[in-house]
């Protein structure tokens, strides 16, 4: 039997998104305390870095080693803005979104004029790079110690703090930011991106500029990468160097894997034990990238297509059990 | 798109040549394919085949010598650049499109008939929603004419390795292609699926576009070419008619040797 129609998949997605998105208004009420919301924030965080990487490496098939990089420029760009110079950090997003862009632009111009390992390399040496601009640009950074004193974000007059208000603003960008993504894929380019990422050799047969194709979703991913660090710094109201470093690079790929490559719910679910499997772990926190590892190893060996892959088995199964 | 002038060839190569290491795969060839036309390259293994193929479309860089299409130099064209102007290519080895279904295959097909670009994508515009829908219209009649439709919402992954021969077709066909470039259509098909490509083709050419095509299964190329061509070491041996080129000496020596060496 063939599968649904395509057209009918992309309604439910969308409204699948809906739903998932509207039940998530409710979790402020639920939540017991600003500990537990301020996880719910976070894993917004989680899930625009997750979301946005697997737009790169899940659909288009470009490995990257620097996305917490560019979680850091977005981060820095604006907290050094507001904190250093006392710019609005609205114009702070504009200058993280300019400069994630350029840098992203700068690395894949040359690097994805090549098939092969060549952006992996690159992005590889770029986290490298800019680790050692957060540290040793103390002037502006503050080193080894974090940025502090970064400001709130305030809309019209309104702060949004560290609680429901910023639950709130985190709910409608990162919503906003998947929305999106969901549009991208049922578009012309998502299409084209798709394609090239199982044959490059076909998807020029057909027409599409690679390059310029690859190149368009590598800075698309680093700007959102960038807007959820302008998120996380006036979240925090301080930034510093390590969340941003190569290991964290590896970890959003981890990340991405154990929530299913390619798939647009994996992110979700990559993205929740992203926030919860480090207060699981908050005894054994020196262990907590050999749980990583070892929870990839598994999940690759048991489940090749991640969580969502895992649980779109199980519901086949139960709805086949359900008497089809 | 401007129209080859009458009488004119509508895809032609003067002096082309490709050098690999110091060898040259294709040499000094010259040739033209008139509108509408079915034309065939043939050849012993290593003739060059897949070379020229790979030239015309733009995969490989000439060494010397100019190709046209309409009249016009493309021999400097990138290859994804070729398409727009009407020509599109299939392969030997399948390049078939995974994790997707046949009909977003042939979707992509339509890739140089549309125009969104990512920010179109991403907002959603009344004008990308458009082209989705149009190109899925234009894909499924592509699927149709190969006589897949049925078959339009099934992984690419799980169909046959003759659904996906005509799967690679339809997608090519679904650029709107004046030129057709076809690498071993027939190759790994059972006879009656050759058949049935043989079919597909000949069709496809009824309405207008001209195919060239490299292929080593005979009982297709006699069956369906208007014009052969036959390469030997990068040379061309004979070109003519496929009752000419049958009768020609030097054809019936490359395929199957000289007395004195069999």
């Amino acid at each position: 039997m063939a599968e649904p129609d395509p057209s009918r998949g992309a309604r439910r997605s969308y409204a699948a998104l809906g739903a998932v998105w509207a039940l998530l208004l409710l979790f402020p009420l639920a939540a017991p305390n600003n500990f537990v919301l301020n996880l719910g924030i976070s894993w917004f965080i989680s899930l625009a870095l997750a979301g946005s990487l697997n737009l790169l490496m899940g659909y288009a098939g470009q490995i990257s080693l620097s996305h917490a990089a560019f979680y850091g420029l977005g981060a820095y760009a604006s907290g050094v803005l507001s904190a250093k110079f006392g710019v609005s950090p609205w114009l702070g997003l504009c200058a993280a979104i300019a400069l994630t862009a350029a840098a992203a632009f700068l690395i894949g111009w040359p690097s994805l004029k090549l098939r092969g390992h060549y952006l992996a390399m690159a992005t590889l040496g770029f986290n490298v790079i800019m680790s050692v601009m957060f540290v040793e640009l103390r002037g502006l950074t503050g080193g080894p110690n974090g940025l502090v004193g970064v400001p709130s974000l305030s809309l019209f007059g309104w702060e949004i703090g560290a609680d429901i208000r910023f639950y709130l603003f985190a709910w409608v960008v990162v919503g906003l930011m998947m929305l999106l993504i969901l549009n991208l894929l049922h578009s012309r380019m998502g299409r084209a991106l798709r394609a090239l990422s199982t044959s490059e050799l076909a998807a020029k047969a057909n027409g599409i500029d690679v390059h310029a194709v690859k190149l368009g979703v590598f800075v698309l991913s680093a700007v959102m990468a960038g807007i959820a660090g302008f998120l996380y710094v006036h979240l925090n109201n301080f930034a510093s160097p390590e969340n941003f470093d190569f290991v964290a690079s590896v970890m959003l790929l981890v990340v991405v894997a154990l929530g299913g490559t390619g798939t647009y719910w994996g992110p979700f679910l990559g993205a929740l034990l992203h926030v919860v499997l480090p207060e699981a772990l908050r005894a054994f926190s020196d262990f907590e990238i050999l749980v990583y590892g070892i929870s990839l190893v598994l999940v690759l060996l048991f489940f090749p297509a991640g969580l969502s892959g895992a649980v779109a088995r199980l519901g086949r199964l139960v709805g086949r059990g359900g008497g089809r | 798109m401007n129209a080859a002038a009458p009488g004119e060839a509508l895809l032609e190569a003067r002096g082309l040549t490709r050098m690999f290491a110091g060898l040259a795969a294709v040499q000094e060839l010259s040739f033209g394919v008139a509108p509408g036309a079915i034309k065939a390259v043939i050849g012993p293994n290593g003739a060059g085949k897949t070379t020229l193929l790979n030239l015309l479309s733009g995969f490989i860089e000439p060494s010397a010598g100019e190709i046209r299409f309409g009249g016009a130099r493309i021999d400097a064209i990138p290859a994804h650049a070729r398409v727009g102007r009407g020509m599109a290519r299939t392969f030997q080895n399948l390049q078939v499109f995974g994790r997707m279904t046949a009909l977003e295959n042939v979707m992509v097909g339509r890739h140089v008939r549309s125009r969104a670009g990512y920010f179109a994508g991403l907002l959603s515009t009344p004008a990308s929603r458009r082209e989705t829908e149009a190109a899925r219209a234009a894909a499924l009649a592509a699927l149709a004419r190969v006589g897949l439709e049925r078959r339009a919402h099934t992984e690419a992954t799980d169909l046959s390795f003759g659904e996906l021969k005509l799967l690679e077709l339809a997608r090519a066909l679904a650029s709107e292609p004046r030129l057709l470039l076809l690498d071993e259509p027939a190759a790994g098909l059972a006879l009656a699926e050759t058949d049935r490509m043989a079919g597909v083709i000949r069709e496809i050419n009824a309405r207008g576009v001209t195919v060239v095509l490299v292929e080593h299964n005979m009982r297709l190329v006699m069956s369906i070419s208007h014009d052969i061509l036959v390469l030997n070491f990068g040379r061309r041996i004979a070109e003519g008619s496929p009752e000419a080129v049958q009768a020609e000496p030097a054809v019936i020596e490359a395929y199957l040797g000289r007395d004195d060496d069999a």
